[in-house]
């Protein structure tokens, strides 16, 4: 059975609630590497309580609809797809512990054509269950590889060009042989980070990092770089996943920024291989 | 403020009841930096779900009534109070994910002299509250280095003394390498000393940077034994005890010198790049091979 556009247009997509507890906050931050310098305040402000701060991108991991493609009914050949993009917009900062409620719905599904597939794009708002106020929107695309040819809503490819010249800054973060394993623990089970046989059923050497992982490294690089001591005021950020990183590798984030816009492009170091691109972001 | 024998020796602390999951299991192997080789299903075992097993040091962490001796107001400062001491004994694999209790007590409490210190020894035994059934006992010092002289007549209960390990060359040395942040990670499991992750609060007590906890250095004894001696099967072990000489620096790597006389094991561990001994008088014992419990290699 193909791809049915309308069925999958207005899917409906079942809402999450999620609590979550300083110690998860902390754990996030642990995942995607924050600590390794144990001395820096810029990082110890992400995994110690009495000064804590979420990282914004810590929202796209904590009430999203895993796998909601797998569901009986939704036409979605589940097993070819694989996370495109990924991006959000903060509306206030992610509270440190709490109960988030995530609803999600489709908003458009792309016919990229036969040979690549149809992209598939939800957008997730995420509420604060005890005010119900918006914390955060967050955009997500998947590409259905085989599901192309469906028809469907027009393409939205925008332009994207980085600033001339040479980037602004850069920053080289390595990640750990364990960092799967350790990012897992926040919330994304998913085998094919962890378990070697079914990596290589995937057709993978060995388990791969989380597409959320990377995107929440470059959220960190980016902080870093642009608001250290101000991690909220990263308002907004988006990539496109390239290729999938192996645990161990390291990488390098080439940052452009004129006024309060941000351009990223986060490559590993070594192949120098994209791993997020068309990166964007806004400072607040 | 001297050392109140009466309140500590007497002192009373309430049952801890501690439900645990399996990302707390899974937390407590990683801690350990167990899936620093992501595709050994040796360290697998303790760090993803698919055949999980609980690494039995994870006991010492469990229903754990951590900072009593400090809420206790017995006299003792804190910054100058080191673990002196660890041991555990293993009578029950742990499910991977459940609900334990234990009460500590209070068993003794040594004085070294005044300007040598004190030492208080505790124990507790941890129950799974389902079956009731007593899954390990956990004892512990605390060499609180204030404290000395507070005994007219010097007190000499001395719960365990180091004992001497082999002469021989070791058998086995096994390398074990902590991260940076291997503090940050252990202190989730629920001892937030500040002086294992604050630098400032690190300093102000004497030390350059924040030192790993006791405990995870103590766990990561415990997986040196369970690799040297009993291909990683957690069931072998019966008991681990060992003093503590000196802090580890996260990032660090370890040495640990293993013997083997039978199902005895001794240890001590070294950080070699700094050239100190950080466990000492280390001992296990280990239940024998019996069919089907894989070889000693």
């Amino acid at each position: 059975m193909s791809l049915n556009y309308h069925t999958l247009k207005q899917w409906k997509i079942q809402d999450i609630e999620r609590a979550y507890s300083a110690k998860d906050t902390i754990l996030y931050a642990l995942g995607i590497g924050v600590g390794i310098n144990p001395l820096d305040e810029a990082q110890l402000q992400f995994i110690l309580e009495d000064r804590l701060r979420a990282l914004p991108a810590m929202s796209v991991v904590l009430a999203y609809p895993p796998l909601w493609y797998w569901e009986k009914g939704t036409t979605v050949n589940p097993v070819r797809v694989v996370h495109a993009e990924q991006g959000y917009v903060m509306h206030r900062p992610l509270p440190i512990s709490g109960t988030v409620v995530g609803k999600t719905r489709v908003t458009a599904v792309i016919d990229k054509g036969i040979e690549v597939g149809a992209l598939i794009r939800t957008e997730n708002k995420l509420f604060d269950k005890s005010d119900q106020s918006l914390i955060c929107t967050i955009t997500s695309a998947s590409m259905a590889r085989g599901d192309g040819g469906c028809g469907g809503d027009r393409d939205d490819k925008k332009e994207y060009t980085y600033p001339e010249g040479p980037p602004d800054a850069q920053i080289s973060i390595s990640t750990l042989p364990q960092a799967a394993l350790i990012y897992r623990l926040s919330g994304d089970h998913n085998p094919l980070h962890a378990d070697p046989e079914h990596a290589i059923k995937a057709g993978f050497s060995q388990p791969i990092l989380h597409g959320r992982m990377s995107f929440g490294l470059a959220n960190w690089a980016l902080i870093r770089t642009f608001c250290p001591t101000q991690p909220e005021r990263l308002v907004a950020m988006s990539a496109r996943f390239a290729r999938s990183v192996m645990p161990g590798e390291t990488l390098n984030t080439k940052m452009w920024c004129r006024g309060k816009q941000i351009w990223f492009h986060t490559e590993a170091v070594g192949n120098n291989q994209p791993v997020l691109t068309r990166g964007e972001a806004l400072l607040a | 403020m001297s050392l109140d024998y009466e309140k500590l020796i007497t002192w009373q602390e309430p049952e801890v009841i501690q439900k645990y999951s399996i990302q707390d299991t899974i937390l407590y192997g990683l801690s350990l930096g167990y899936g620093g080789n992501p595709l050994d299903q040796n360290q697998l075992r303790f760090v993803y779900e698919k055949k999980l097993e609980v690494f039995p040091s994870m006991v010492t962490v469990l229903a754990s009534p951590w900072g009593w001796l400090y809420r206790a107001q017995v006299g003792i400062n804190p910054t100058l109070a080191i673990h002196g001491f660890q041991r555990i004994d293993l009578y029950k694999p742990l499910p991977v994910a459940g609900e334990v209790a234990s009460v500590l007590k209070v068993t003794g409490i040594e004085d070294k002299g005044a300007g040598r210190g004190a030492i208080v020894w505790f124990k507790r035994a941890l129950y799974e509250t389902k079956s009731g059934d007593l899954l390990a006992s956990i004892g512990a010092s605390m060499f609180c280095r204030g404290e000395g002289g507070f005994s007219t007549v010097k007190n000499k209960i001395v719960e365990r003394q180091i004992q001497d390990r082999p002469s021989r060359p070791p058998d086995y040395v096994k390398h074990i390498s902590t991260l940076l942040q291997t503090a940050l990670i252990f202190r989730l499991h629920g001892d937030l000393n500040p002086i294992h992750a604050d630098p400032q609060l690190a300093l102000q007590a004497g030390f350059d940077a924040p030192i790993l906890h006791g405990l995870c250095t103590y766990g990561m004894a415990t997986r040196a034994i369970l690799e040297a001696c009993c291909d990683s099967n957690p069931k072998r072990l019966k008991s681990v005890e060992t003093f503590f000489s000196a802090p580890v620096f996260p990032g660090e790597t370890i040495d640990f010198r293993i013997w083997l006389n039978q199902n005895t094991v001794y240890f001590e561990a070294v950080v070699s790049s700094r050239d100190v001994i950080v466990l000492k008088g280390g001992s296990a014992v280990l239940h024998p091979l019996e069919h089907g419990l894989s070889a000693c290699h």
